[in-house]
């Protein structure tokens, strides 16, 4: 188990409970979802984290659901309980291609609809070009892009 | 499913679609709205974002935590020190290490002086989209003295990045604190000026009022935070409901309104402007002397003039500038309360010297997320008015 530096209470819950936990949370008045986000460990076969955080205004507690799922695998949406939740898990699915079911319009959002890959896995190139200063010092050796296949600039 | 808020949906009737955006100004960046209209009147909404999208989230993965400091100022580029602040928190509570007293009483003043700068920007251009043009002219009149300040602190006017683990990089001039107190001695003058022009002008509250309504149920389902959410009664302020930094220690009110209407939003954040400045006044009355970094080779850069004379300080600061400072493994969540709500940074350190993932929860993507609610049923001229209430900042929406 990852270690926690921030204090926050924290779950860590099977994939396929994911769902009962953050409802037995909204049902213990945790109103707010702060934020659902992930992480990306490519060396692990269960390689997303990820993470939900939750806020009950009436004593401002907070508490922390932590998930593992693997590639493909897909979690159910958490959108019936939170309406905010519809935005991150399609940033989610944008950017680390995480499938959620039950999602009622899972597509991409911040990358263009034509994107392949997904950027903010680890194994995803930054892109950019990479500049060869030389052994002489010279700047105006650019170096050709390589990209992985599948992989788009 | 679809979760109605707001006003209630009209019939869908030989409706048309209008692009609202990218390029429209009072869009506030680019922001595409595509609005299904029945006449004058809003049938829905539907977002479009990520026109501004520039991976800044990826990139902190290749850099340094320290390198990583100057591209948060990027994101919610209306109040830099927000994210600033909150990144080297949540990097700090890694280290498991406090910056010194003086420190964070500066950080704070800063961020309170941030936070009127943006306000102070939302006033001005929200009042220019409902055409009173006037008022955008004293607020960045206004605006310009903050920067100025910012100028002198830091030699930068608005990415300032005056930050560092443990601290600050240096210690603020006696002519920032001095030009900072005579600034808030002249604020309020100018304040009711704003009071004068806004507050009771009809053509304002009718352009405001009763528009953009959000129920404080429908505020948090969605996640809004911030003035947004007070406006619809909730007391959340990250400030006083998660305490960070010297907080705790300083007197100020949580602003709250009960309409939720745009009008409420104005007023929640024209009486925030009093309270930080509230705050700021404070700071310069009880400003600690002492360190302004902490001691820690580790993580914190050695003094300046250490490096001249002591080898080991030497070592560090070349240690520090070039692999950069390595936090034990772990994940940690900080949050500050910026202008426009909860801005959250998670930052998972997998134990080497760039961070695994470095993520920040933006405030606008939740407000913005709300949107459609608020402008159905309403017309086409009010949803601009709603879009500048909320005041959104796209660089933080799409980061």
């Amino acid at each position: 188990m990852i270690h926690v530096a921030d204090g926050i209470p924290t779950a860590f819950v099977e994939a396929s409970e994911a769902h009962d936990a953050v409802a037995r949370a909204h049902a213990a008045g945790h109103g707010l979802l702060v934020d659902l986000t992930a992480f990306d460990t490519p060396e692990r076969e269960d390689r997303f984290d990820v993470v939900y955080v939750l806020h009950r205004l009436a004593d401002h507690a907070r508490l922390r659901v932590q998930v593992r799922v693997g590639e493909g695998v897909a979690l159910a949406s958490v959108t019936d309980l939170y309406p905010a939740a519809n935005w991150y898990e399609r940033e989610l699915y944008d950017l680390f291609g995480i499938p959620f079911s039950g999602h009622p319009d899972l597509r991409r959002i911040l990358m263009p609809d034509d994107w392949v890959g997904h950027p903010l896995r680890r194994d995803h190139p930054l892109g950019g070009e990479v500049v060869d200063y030389g052994a002489a010092g010279r700047r105006d050796t650019v170096a050709p892009l390589v990209f992985p296949e599948g992989t788009s600039r | 499913m679809t979760h109605e808020i707001g006003a209630a949906t009209l019939p869908a009737h030989e409706t048309m679609l209008l692009n609202m955006g990218p390029q429209h100004p009072s869009t506030h960046g680019v922001l595409r709205l595509m609005l299904e209209l029945d006449g004058e009147v809003v049938v829905d909404a539907h977002p479009d974002i990520g026109f501004l999208h520039t991976g800044i989230e990826k990139s902190c993965e290749y850099r340094t935590y320290h390198q990583a400091i100057t591209l948060t100022d990027r994101i919610d580029y209306l109040s830099p020190y927000s994210n600033n602040l909150a990144y080297v928190l949540a990097v700090e509570k890694l280290f498991g290490i406090v910056a010194p007293g003086r420190a964070r009483w500066l950080r704070v003043l800063i961020a309170e002086l941030n936070r009127i700068a943006s306000h102070l920007i939302w006033l001005g251009t929200m009042a220019i989209d409902l055409a009173a043009s006037s008022m955008l002219i004293y607020a960045f009149r206004e605006r310009e003295g903050i920067l100025r300040l910012m100028e002198e602190l830091s030699g930068v006017r608005m990415m300032t990045s005056f930050i560092r683990i443990g601290g600050l990089p240096a210690d603020a001039t006696p002519a920032f604190l001095d030009g900072t107190a005579r600034y808030l001695d002249e604020f309020p003058a100018h304040l009711q000026e704003y009071d004068d022009l806004l507050r009771e002008n009809p053509i304002f509250k009718a352009r405001t009022q009763g528009i953009g309504k959000i129920l404080p149920a429908d505020a948090i389902a969605y996640g809004m935070t911030g003035p947004n959410l007070r406006a619809c009664g909730v007391p959340y302020d990250v400030r006083r409901a998660l305490p960070y930094e010297i907080y705790p220690e300083l007197a100020f009110d949580v602003i709250t309104e009960t309409a939720g209407d745009a009008y409420a939003r104005y007023l929640v954040r024209r009486r925030e402007m009093d309270e930080s400045a509230r705050i700021c006044r404070q700071i310069l009355a009880r400003l600690p002397e002492g360190a302004i970094r902490i001691d820690d080779p580790t993580a914190a850069f050695p003094k300046r003039d250490l490096i001249h004379t002591s080898m080991e300080s030497l070592i560090h600061h070349y240690k520090l500038a070039t692999d950069g400072p390595i936090p034990p493994p772990g994940e940690s969540y900080a949050a500050v309360e910026s202008p426009r709500g909860e801005f959250g940074v998670f930052v998972v350190s997998n134990g080497t010297n760039l961070p695994q993932r470095v993520r920040f929860r933006a405030p606008s993507f939740a407000s913005l997320q709300a949107l459609p609610g608020m402008v159905r049923g309403g017309m086409v001229a009010d949803c601009v008015a709603t879009l500048a209430s909320i005041d959104f900042v796209l660089g933080e929406v799409d980061r």
